[in-house]
């Protein structure tokens, strides 16, 4: 055995192990399935329709049919269409907010559990003052100060007040797998503290951070669609928050049976989304555990 | 001993210190050891939990944890130098490398999510290996001597592997890199009895082949016995008695190692000959700040006990006894 050729069998273990937890479970599978399909929406919804989506003054909340399942909205807008192309703001916000959750709450994480002392708490404070902020009040009040209208200013915003819980759970983590023979064993063999933090510790707190994450971008989900919701923010974007807002506010769904389907499609986008991640969270654990790969 | 005495010896403990901080100030947990590992034998340390063998074994690879720290003394490998002086990147480098360490929970001391192939070549790009398939042809090669199936176990992960097993892997990682110096904190702990005399027989044929020096931490008299050639018995963070194993065992001269011999009971006669030693050993903030530590057990107790600690006196056969009651040729 050379060391390519480990190195290639334990890459084609994870996949197969990674395979064989989705299938253990069809839920999995479905979760899986509806995550991709609407990141296939995020990607692709801009090539199947124009810019300005066409639109029908004689046709406003028409009946479901094949031309329009989802019926269509007030100016006569399919809103299948516009659940499609306002999937890929939502997405973009979320995953860039996640990202930026991720390495900050794993980095700061890490770095607090492994090294411990003055640094430690800090960071700790810090997280703890980061946790106790109201996030989606802060935001409302932020949007009336500066425009998040652009999509990175609302991840960064996003991002920077949702990492405190990541990296407590990082922590936490991290403080019991630092006292684990095999960390103790690393240091005792010599390995540079580099390698165990990025190659021993992080692939053990890896599910912790994966589950955590997934948890957090549904959340910046509702975050970001609950502001268009409110309308506190330009609302000149497609979004399903600003689908939301214009079927409340608007076409009055909420008394007018009329226009429930322009109320429900992006609801029922949320749910299904979020239903998606849960769905997959659940596989994670598996993934990650050779132990409970196997079995 | 004589002739191990020409020779340098491989580690050389002087005037060794290591003190934890507590609430109740720093407390030496070893406290002015001085032993000498010659090259080429295995010592046996013993001593009851808490004596402070663990934090000695672990200052020989320059790890005590804080809030320990090593006060006074030094720790000289030959080739080395004093490892209580080293850190950072020459720490690391030495560690592995020049000392193999097998840990206390050696079981436990894989990393669950890699197989032992992967973590075996981290450890060889760690050190900057350039031969890695050398590596690994010298690990099989080890494993095999060890009686494992070499390509079964580089290919299996943590769990899939017994105790026994885990052990010796832990073995093969601490000597694969070549150390010379071998540190086995517990070998045999948790072990049933035939997988501790198959790892203590391991021990002694990879000690002979390789040419180690080895000290063996254990607080199992049997052990010792089994595979050193000495023993150092340690008390309160003190080392109470060193010398040959088969004489100190014949023939224990300071009172604490009398009564560690006589507390094990013997598989035939009569099982009540056992005597437990009366008390507890004390712990890190009970040890008594001056005079003998041993003295609130000690059946040869005199005045000069409660407020000279006694010295290390060199016997005439070679060992070194530390007891105010035993004089030079009394038995």
């Amino acid at each position: 055995m050379t060391e390519r050729v480990a190195r290639v069998s334990v890459r084609k273990q994870f996949w197969r192990g990674v395979w064989r937890a989705l299938r253990r479970r069809p839920s999995r599978l479905i979760g899986l399935f509806i995550v991709l399909l609407f990141i296939f929406m995020a990607i692709a919804g801009s090539w199947f329709y124009p810019e300005r989506l066409p639109y029908d003054a004689e046709n406003i909340y028409a009946p479901i049919s094949w031309e329009h399942p989802l019926s269509t909205d007030f100016e006569g807008v399919d809103v299948l269409a516009l659940v499609i192309t306002g999937t890929q703001g939502v997405l973009l916000v979320a995953g860039a907010a996640g990202l930026l959750t991720m390495l900050i709450g794993t980095a700061v994480g890490l770095y607090s559990g492994y090294n411990r002392g003055i640094g430690d708490s800090i960071l700790m404070r810090i997280a703890d003052f980061v946790l106790t902020i109201p996030g989606f009040p802060l935001l409302i009040v932020l949007t009336t100060t500066i425009s998040l209208g652009s999509w990175w200013k609302m991840s960064l915003v996003l991002g920077l007040i949702g990492w405190g819980s990541l990296a407590r759970a990082v922590r936490s983590q991290t403080l019991s797998l630092r006292e684990r023979g095999f960390i103790e064993a690393a240091r005792g063999l010599g390995l540079p503290t580099r390698h165990i933090v990025t190659k021993e510790l992080l692939p053990n707190v890896a599910p912790f951070i994966a589950t955590n994450l997934l948890m957090a971008v549904t959340g910046y989900i509702y975050a970001q669609v609950g502001l268009y919701f409110l309308g506190v923010l330009p609302i000149d974007t497609s979004n399903w928050g600003v689908m939301l807002n214009a079927a409340v506010f608007q076409s009055g769904a909420l008394i007018s049976p009329d226009a429930l389907p322009y109320l429900l499609a992006p609801l029922g986008a949320i749910l299904l989304l979020t239903l998606g991640v849960v769905l997959i969270v659940d596989a994670l654990e598996e993934i990650f555990n050779p132990r409970l790969r196997e079995s | 001993m004589t002739i191990t005495m020409v020779k340098a010896p491989a580690v050389s403990i002087s005037g060794l210190t290591v003190a934890y901080k507590t609430d109740a100030g720093e407390l030496p947990a070893v406290s002015q050891v001085d032993l000498e590992l010659a090259a080429g034998t295995i010592t046996g340390l013993v001593g009851e939990s808490g004596s402070g063998k663990s934090t000695l074994a672990l200052s020989l690879l320059g790890a005590v944890q804080k809030p320990g720290r090593v006060t006074a003394g030094s720790v000289v490998v030959d080739g080395i130098g004093d490892m209580a002086k080293l850190a950072g990147e020459e720490l690391r480098t030495v560690r592995g490398a020049k000392i193999g360490y097998v840990f206390q929970a050696a079981q436990n001391s894989l990393n669950p999510l890699k197989t032992v192939g992967k973590q075996l070549l981290d450890l060889g790009k760690a050190h900057k290996v350039r031969d890695l398939k050398g590596l690994l042809r010298h690990a099989k090669d080890l494993l095999d001597r060890m009686g494992l199936n070499a390509d079964r176990v580089l290919d299996a992960y943590q769990h899939e592997l017994s105790g026994g097993m885990r052990q010796r892997v832990g073995i093969m990682f601490a000597l694969v890199l070549n150390a010379h110096v071998l540190v086995l904190d517990e070998p045999t702990t948790a072990l049933d009895m035939i997988t501790q005399a198959n790892i203590l027989q391991i021990v002694r044929d990879v000690h002979k082949e390789q040419g180690l020096t080895t000290l063996v931490v254990t607080h199992d008299v049997g052990v010792v016995a089994e595979v050193a050639h000495k023993i150092a018995v340690m008390y309160g963070g003190r080392i109470v008695e060193h010398g040959p194993v088969t004489q100190v065992l014949a023939e224990p001269r300071h009172p604490y190692t009398r009564g560690l011999i006589h507390a094990i009971p013997r598989l035939t006669g009569d099982i009540s000959a056992a005597k437990a030693l009366p008390g507890t050993p004390p712990t890190l903030g009970t040890i008594p700040k001056q005079g003998c530590v041993f003295r609130e057990r000690c059946a040869l107790r005199m005045e000069v006990c409660e407020t000279v600690e006694p010295p290390a006196q060199r016997m005439l056969d070679g060992r070194t006894v530390a007891c105010h009651a035993v004089k030079e040729g009394a038995a």
